[in-house]
């Protein structure tokens, strides 16, 4: 027999508890998945979080973790690397990427391969792309010095520095001295990598704006610079959201490039986050914490500190950023 | 007729059947242990021994060569060696397969504290319980075996010192050199550190290099010049750290000695490697593991030295490589065969075979007289620098359990010192400090 879909339709309606059940079976996948890979994993780790546990479960030692990261200095000190690296990496890929983007949607000579060569990066292979920077920033024989060297101005020793930008200058000491030159470089190659992802993405947004409103404005005697800040910035606001809050989260979560660029994969990790641990973001410090220390409940502690900061960074910027986006239609 | 069975049941009992089907395949892949197992072997099959290692490419063959030699040999086991990636993914996978309950037999344990972590959390059975057994080794058969080794291995267990891994892939740290350089500026090969300083300064000026060492900072070195000076890393009781003692204030000054003298300049990971290629420095320090890697991407170009590590006020030089360890979770008939492997592996026969081989060293001095040791000689009469520093070596105290928090705070002191940032006293007694309070607990 063959059912055609108004008589399925009605059976459904004089049952009630079998549409109900197909709606369950139809989440059943996700939900087993979402369930056994990131809800499990995440109740079990606030479980392990609260032992002294090695290798294997040792002690209860209730908060003793969350208390000991209180007072730990490697851990606040990796806490403002990645503040460093969040301020510096963050507005820098939305302003590139907004740059690039709207120029891009100009009607220019050469745009499909212009969007391909910004793209490029982000589809390139993170640890390829790495050791490929590693070598134009190599302080003894590196493409960048060797440039410097020509033009006759100083070579500094970029991944290799642990000294701030400033304290180079002679000014600014300690913690307020700002970000080391490593780190500068680690964020320079992060903005680089994820440009061109913000820029397509700001390029749907672009063009999903209609002609007419840009159409409308410039009947008005809008133009230039007034017709972006008053029609296109505001129409790409919930873009511009969307990447504020993707680029925090990815930009605190960052570990591939990092580890990369600073030394991965020798001692066991353990050398990653260098020179002198001024480039050692939170993940580093979580990752040879759990791998290289073999202080797992103490590792995940920290996984759930960075977790909250995260979650809540994440509710200040819907809370702020809700208010100032206008979203077309609504 | 078959199809007319299948669809005569029931949708339930399909899915009670194809979950089962399905459920019982991922217990039996995920839950059940790697290791040996298999209640329905038959009682004369021999024993599964499954042995996760990190040794990759042809190192990788090599193991894979001998451990069917062993095989052939020992009929009541058969040893499954697996490559599961480089050290650090394997301590990643023994992690996962300690959490899973599911650990291999036998594991090659890669430096970085991995040993003592292993035996804290109680995993090991310690090596040292075979070794005294009935099918264990004589005293003469274990005091022929290098002592850096012996003390490599053993670590305090119930207050008592107890080999607790099995030497395996080992090497040292030795002294290269461009022996076509040297040659041509009728340099001698340097013997002493100021023969190195010496020597680096007339390559410097006669434009042949831009400097004389490329060197990653890292302990290892210092630890050297620190045993050369008479001192020593930790107490003799482990509790306390003794770097910052006057050998070790001498050995970090002149590490920054030769940094602000330009002689040495600092890489990061291994790029020295590639500047030693491309004879943009004359020396550099490595384990003798090096050698193949440097020969390899030099293709002949000039003429690469190995020699035993410059000498300080005495020699000294530092033991690397992993060690091989047995886990108290593994069937007993499985660690009889972990050992019988490990015992077998470091006879001379079969430690000459994979020291000719691998490059790395022959665990035991009698092996020093086997065939393929002598044809190595004979062929590569280099290889003999890395013996000769066996004698005066010391492993790093990777059996400390702490050693893997306190090495990279004595890294960063080393750095702070050599570019100058702080003075190499005040350097190393701020890393003591913080070493001494992890090792109070």
């Amino acid at each position: 027999m063959v059912l055609t879909g108004v008589s399925a339709a009605a059976r459904l309606r004089r049952r009630p508890g079998r549409g109900r059940l197909a709606g369950y079976l139809y989440l059943a996948p996700a939900a087993v998945l979402l369930a056994a890979f990131h809800i499990y994993p995440l109740f079990y780790g606030a479980y392990v979080s609260l032992f002294r546990w090695g290798l294997t479960r040792e002690a209860f030692v209730g908060l003793s973790n969350y208390r000991a990261l209180l007072h730990d200095a490697d851990f606040w000190r990796a806490l403002l690397v990645t503040t460093y690296y969040v301020i510096g990496v963050v507005p820098a890929e939305i302003v590139l990427g907004f740059t690039v983007a709207y120029l891009l949607s100009q009607r220019i000579h050469g745009r499909a391969a212009y969007r391909l060569v910004y793209f490029l990066p982000y589809i390139t292979s993170m640890v390829a792309m790495g050791l490929v920077w590693s070598w134009i920033f190599n302080a003894n024989f590196g493409l960048l010095n060797a440039l410097l060297r020509f033009l006759h101005l100083p070579t500094p020793r970029w991944l290799l520095e642990p000294r701030s930008i400033l304290a180079l200058l002679h000014f600014g000491r300690g913690l307020f001295a700002g970000p080391s030159l490593a780190l500068v470089c680690v964020t320079a190659v992060t903005i680089w990598y994820y440009t061109g992802f913000h820029a397509v993405v700001y390029l749907a947004g672009l063009t999903a704006i209609p002609t007419e409103i840009h159409e409308a404005a410039r009947l008005d005697g809008a133009g230039g610079f007034g017709l972006l800040r008053r029609i296109t910035l505001p129409l790409v606001s919930p873009t511009t959201f969307f990447l504020a809050v993707v680029a925090t989260i990815g930009a605190v979560q960052s570990f591939a490039i990092v580890y990369t660029l600073t030394g991965g994969g020798v001692s066991g990790g353990a050398e990653a986050g260098g020179p002198l641990g001024t480039t050692r973001v939170v993940t580093l410090f979580i990752f040879t914490t759990f791998y290289t220390e073999f202080r797992v409940g103490y590792a995940t502690a920290a996984a759930f500190v960075v977790f909250a900061i995260l979650l809540a960074l994440t509710a200040l910027q819907m809370r702020i950023g809700e208010r100032r986006v206008h979203y077309l239609g609504g | 007729m078959a199809l007319d069975d299948v669809t005569r049941i029931g949708r339930r009992t399909f899915l009670r059947r194809a979950f089962g089907a399905a459920g019982g395949l991922a217990l039996d892949g995920w839950i059940a242990p790697r290791g040996s197992g298999g209640s329905a072997a038959a009682a004369d099959a021999p024993v599964p021994v499954a042995f996760w290692h990190a040794n990759s490419g042809p190192l990788g063959t090599i193991l894979s060569d001998l451990a069917g030699q062993f095989n052939a040999s020992h009929p009541t086991y058969r040893l499954q060696p697996e490559f599961v990636g480089n050290y650090t993914a394997l301590n990643q996978k023994i992690m996962s397969s300690v959490a899973a309950g599911a650990q291999p037999d036998a594991a090659q344990a890669g430096a970085y504290g991995a040993v003592a972590a292993y035996l804290r959390a109680g995993l090991l059975v310690p090596v040292q319980r075979f070794a005294d057994g009935p099918d264990g080794l004589s005293r003469s058969s274990l005091a022929d075996i290098f002592p850096g080794f012996r003390e490599d291995n053993t670590y305090r267990v119930e207050h008592k010192a107890a080999l607790v891994s099995w030497p395996f892939n080992k090497s040292v740290l030795v002294f290269y050199y461009n022996g076509t350089m040297l040659k041509s500026l009728g340099l001698d090969v340097p013997r002493t550190w100021d023969d190195v300083a010496a020597a680096s300064e007339k390559a410097m000026r006669a434009g042949a290099v831009a400097a004389g060492m490329g060197w990653t900072p890292g302990s290892e070195l210092f630890a050297a010049l620190l045993y050369q000076n008479g001192g020593r890393l930790l107490s003799m009781d482990d509790t306390s750290v003794l770097f910052h003692a006057e050998a070790g204030v001498r050995a970090l000054a002149f590490l920054k000695d030769l940094y602000d003298r330009k002689i040495m300049y600092l890489t990061k990971q291994f790029d020295w490697q590639n500047d030693l290629v491309a004879q943009k420095i004359c020396f550099a320090v490595s384990t003798i593991v090096s050698q193949q890697y440097i020969q390899q991407d030099l293709k002949g170009a000039w003429d690469l030295g190995v020699a035993p590590l410059p000498a300080g006020a005495n020699k000294a030089t530092i033991l690397f490589g992993s060690n091989g360890v047995i886990f108290a979770k593994a069937r007993p008939e499985a660690q009889a065969g972990a050992w019988a492997f490990f015992k077998w592996w470091a006879e001379p026969e079969q430690t000459a075979l994979w020291a000719a081989r691998s490059h790395y060293l022959p665990l035991r001095r009698s092996a020093l007289a086997m065939p393929p040791m002598r044809d190595l000689f004979a062929r590569d009469p280099r290889q003999r620098a890395a013996l000769e520093s066996l004698d005066y070596a010391h492993p790093m105290p990777d059996n400390v359990a702490a050693w893997v928090r306190i090495d990279p705070l004595l890294q960063d002191a080393i750095t702070k010192a050599v570019v100058g940032l702080q003075a190499p006293r005040d350097a190393l007694r701020e890393a003591a400090a913080k070493a001494n309070a992890i090792l109070r607990g």
